[in-house]
């Protein structure tokens, strides 16, 4: 079955069929959320979450883009309000963001890591998206609900930060 | 931005995805999704039966209360002129219980307002 098969058929009520969705796109986000999470119980989370969403929402998906765009859109939404729902309530304890005890943390020493310290979130995301999942501008743009030329100025400015950045010189530096 | 630069984001990246990978090994969230995803459906087509058995119980209360309160419009002729002669009844009934007794009340006061006169007259 293609993919737009399996939507159609997902769409119609067989959660088998979207199962098999999520088994094809639960690495590519997860590794998304892993980065981007505090720690992996909330990517777990927003992960289930996110395809739930999808799942119930799957009628006003629109076949011209591609199915992963639509399912980054709202692992970005569900992130945004899980974050905001918890770390409220929930102080983050920044010297346990990577524990020993916890082999799926994404450790300290990853230039992701430095990203999400240094620079925001939508920068995080904007440089995720180009470089890993080597979506166009005009994909990003879609994703993050800007415009093309809004998310052209965030690469640029979040480069050029990056370029300057006298943590991830010496991170290369040991590297 | 440098060759480097972009090189570490990829190679760091991949360095996720593995954790990532490693960590997708362990649990099966396709699974886990599809168990959520059956139990929401059970679960709205219970409420959906729930709103059906809802809406029969409704529908029967409301035609019960109208087959044993018929509106004025419905009525045979009849029925009419005897809820007529009821509220006429009626009406007299509440009349009598609560204006007669203000009336007689009046006529007392009246009657002794025409004794007082006349005795001061008669001084």
């Amino acid at each position: 079955m293609t993919e737009q098969q399996l939507i159609k058929e997902a769409q119609q009520g067989a959660t088998d069929c979207f199962t098999q969705l999520v088994a094809s796109y639960q690495l590519r986000l997860y590794s998304y959320l892993l980065g981007r999470c505090t720690h992996h119980q909330e990517a777990d989370d927003v992960l289930q979450e996110t395809f739930i969403k999808a799942y119930q929402y799957l009628s006003s998906y629109n076949p011209q883009w591609q199915f992963s765009t639509w399912l980054f859109t709202i692992a970005r939404r569900t992130i945004g309000k899980y974050q905001a729902q918890y770390h409220n309530h929930q102080p983050i304890d920044d010297e346990n963001w990577v524990t020993k005890q916890d082999p799926f943390a994404v450790d300290r020493e990853n230039i992701w890591q430095l990203i999400k310290n240094e620079l925001n979130t939508k920068s995080y995301d904007v440089l995720w998206f180009f470089y890993v999942e080597q979506y166009s501008i005009k994909e990003i743009a879609q994703i993050t609900q800007q415009s093309e030329s809004w998310v052209k100025t965030n690469l640029h400015r979040s480069k050029m930060k990056l370029s300057n950045n006298s943590a991830l010189e010496l991170m290369l530096e040991a590297h | 931005m440098t060759q480097d630069i972009e090189q570490r984001l990829k190679q760091d990246a991949t360095t996720i995805k593995t954790t990532a990978a490693q960590r997708l090994a362990n649990v099966d969230f396709a699974k886990s999704i599809e168990h959520q995803l059956l139990a929401q459906s059970t679960k709205s087509s219970h409420s959906w039966l729930w709103g059906m058995a809802a809406a029969i119980g409704l529908s029967l209360m409301t035609w019960l209360l109208i087959e044993n309160n018929p509106t004025p419009a419905i009525m045979e002729p009849l029925q009419l002129s005897n809820t007529l002669k009821e509220v006429k009844q009626l009406t007299h009934n509440i009349e009598e219980k609560v204006n007669q007794p203000l009336l007689k009340e009046q006529q007392a006061i009246i009657e002794d307002f025409k004794r007082l006169k006349s005795q001061m007259f008669s001084i």
